[in-house]
């Protein structure tokens, strides 16, 4: 069974089409990259698969399940936006995410914060943009869940920071896992990916995995992407 | 889970709260050392700077009340709130009930501060004796008077759920609208207390028809509070439980986090 299946998905704000139609098999213990420009739907499909938006029509089932408390225990996302409260310490916060999800692993996130210099006794208030975005996907890779869905993890921190995060993707999940990222940066994250998916004004105009991109077509995911959304 | 939620909900209020409420009872204990030690000046400023602690509190309160749920429900927190493995009655009860302690400790605090700054020495047992020599002076019995106490404190406890629901629901009901969420917030509130008046009179025009004023003036004292209390707990009740699944619907089916 696909972790996370969807058929004949539509989110409709008023005449506006976020999504539509939206067909999808995503099987375990790939790596999808959700490609599209900005406002092709990638946020609305993943605030869809966490239970944060109501389809207007179609379905989203993840490990055969609607999005309910059920499959919040096994997906772990990332989403674009900083949600990070101000009163907390950065131990609060992995306290706060053993408190809720029993597959956090707070020795991993300590081992992570400690690689990327991030104090444990700072202020959450304190910390800068960038090193917030780090904090955050500490806490969602630290999970062992079998679904992460991660939007936009690369946009707002440096290029060194990009690699260790790429390579802490790749190395922390298991292998039957299944994690989606959602991003327009395709360069940097090509060689981690298995699959993709291009979306263009809330439509999927292609699925493929990569190894066929680049051998029946003969290019990179970042060219095609390219020569697909050409303004 | 409502236990995790609603331990984080006390730590993030908490911080608030408790250095409030310590302040208030340290300015008002200085209050009465000033005033039984007759230093004019300091106590007349003790117990100016206490009044306005007081309403400060009484302030917070209600905007902490207000800001717990828009904020960490329906701002950006949100993202987090609502991916946890959790319910979303659960979300509502840890906010409502958090919530509701909170505005009675305000209220006690303030009694306290009060009975600190007071001379006399207020206290609540001396009111409940006074109360109960009061009613002994009529006709109704001890049971009576603890049935009362039942009541109103029953009452209380509701009207103050209703409330705090009345605002989730005008919060939660934002979520219809993707621009001056705040402001259509406000005009809910104010609609919906027009239409909570209008029912009143409603219902208070509808007695009069069925005559229920006659039968209410010929019950006995006893019975009449009785009924009125009774009254107040079903009316608030419904209220709650209107605005309840009015909050929660729209949390599960409208909720659209920017």
């Amino acid at each position: 069974m696909a972790i996370l299946q969807c058929s004949g998905l539509s989110k409709l704000y008023g005449s506006k089409k976020a999504l539509f139609n939206v067909n999808l098999n995503l099987e375990h213990g790939r790596i999808i990259g959700l490609l599209g420009p900005n406002g092709s739907g990638k946020s609305t499909f993943l605030k869809i698969c966490n239970g944060l938006l109501t389809p207007s029509e179609g379905t989203v089932l993840i490990n055969g399940m609607m999005p309910g408390i059920r499959t919040k225990e096994i997906v772990s996302y990332l989403p674009e936006q900083t949600y990070l409260n101000d009163w907390m310490k950065v131990s609060d916060i992995l306290g706060f995410f053993k408190d809720f999800y029993a597959d956090f692993n707070i020795g991993k996130a300590g081992d992570m914060l400690h690689s990327l210099n991030i104090n444990p006794n700072d202020r959450l208030k304190t910390l800068s943009k960038g090193t917030k975005e780090k904090v955050q996907l500490i806490l969602v890779m630290a999970r062992e869940a079998k679904l992460y869905l991660l939007d936009e993890p690369i946009g707002g921190v440096d290029p060194a920071a990009r690699d260790y995060i790429l390579n802490t993707i790749i190395k922390n999940y298991n292998q039957e896992a299944t994690v989606v990222i959602s991003t327009h940066l395709i360069a940097d994250i090509e060689r981690v990916l298995d699959d993709v998916v291009f979306l263009r004004n809330g439509e999927v105009v292609l699925t493929s995995t990569v190894d066929d991109i680049r051998e029946n077509k003969g290019v990179s995911v970042d060219a095609l992407f390219r020569e697909v959304f050409k303004c | 889970m409502l236990g995790k939620l609603m331990k984080y909900e006390f730590k993030a209020t908490g911080r608030v709260f408790l250095p409030m409420f310590g302040a208030l009872l340290i300015v008002a204990a200085f209050s009465r050392l000033f005033v039984s030690l007759s230093f004019k000046v300091p106590s007349a400023i003790g117990i100016i700077v206490s009044v306005i602690m007081i309403i400060g509190i009484f302030v917070m309160t209600f905007l902490l009340t207000i800001q717990r749920f828009n904020k960490n429900l329906l701002g950006s927190e949100g993202y987090l709130m609502f991916t946890l493995p959790v319910s979303t009655d659960s979300l509502i009860f840890s906010k409502l009930l958090t919530a509701a302690v909170w505005n009675i400790a305000s209220v006690i605090i303030v009694f306290t501060a009060i009975s600190i700054m007071a001379m006399t020495g207020f206290s609540f047992r001396e009111m409940a004796e006074a109360i109960q020599r009061l009613l002994r002076s009529t006709d109704i019995t001890d049971l009576n008077f603890a049935l009362y106490v039942i009541e109103v404190t029953v009452s209380v406890l509701v009207s103050l759920l209703a409330g705090i629901l009345t605002l989730y629901a005008c919060m939660a009901l934002s979520l219809l609208v993707n621009k001056h969420r705040g402001l259509f917030a406000f005009g809910a509130f104010v609609v919906i207390n027009i239409l909570l008046q209008t029912a009143g009179s409603i219902l208070l025009v509808a007695g009069g028809v069925m005559n229920f004023e006659n039968i209410f003036l010929k019950m006995q004292l006893e019975q009449q509070i009785h009924m009125v209390a009774i009254l107040m707990i079903v009316l608030n009740f419904v209220i709650a439980g209107i605005f309840y699944v009015v909050t929660k619907l729209m949390l599960k089916y409208k909720l659209n986090l920017d």
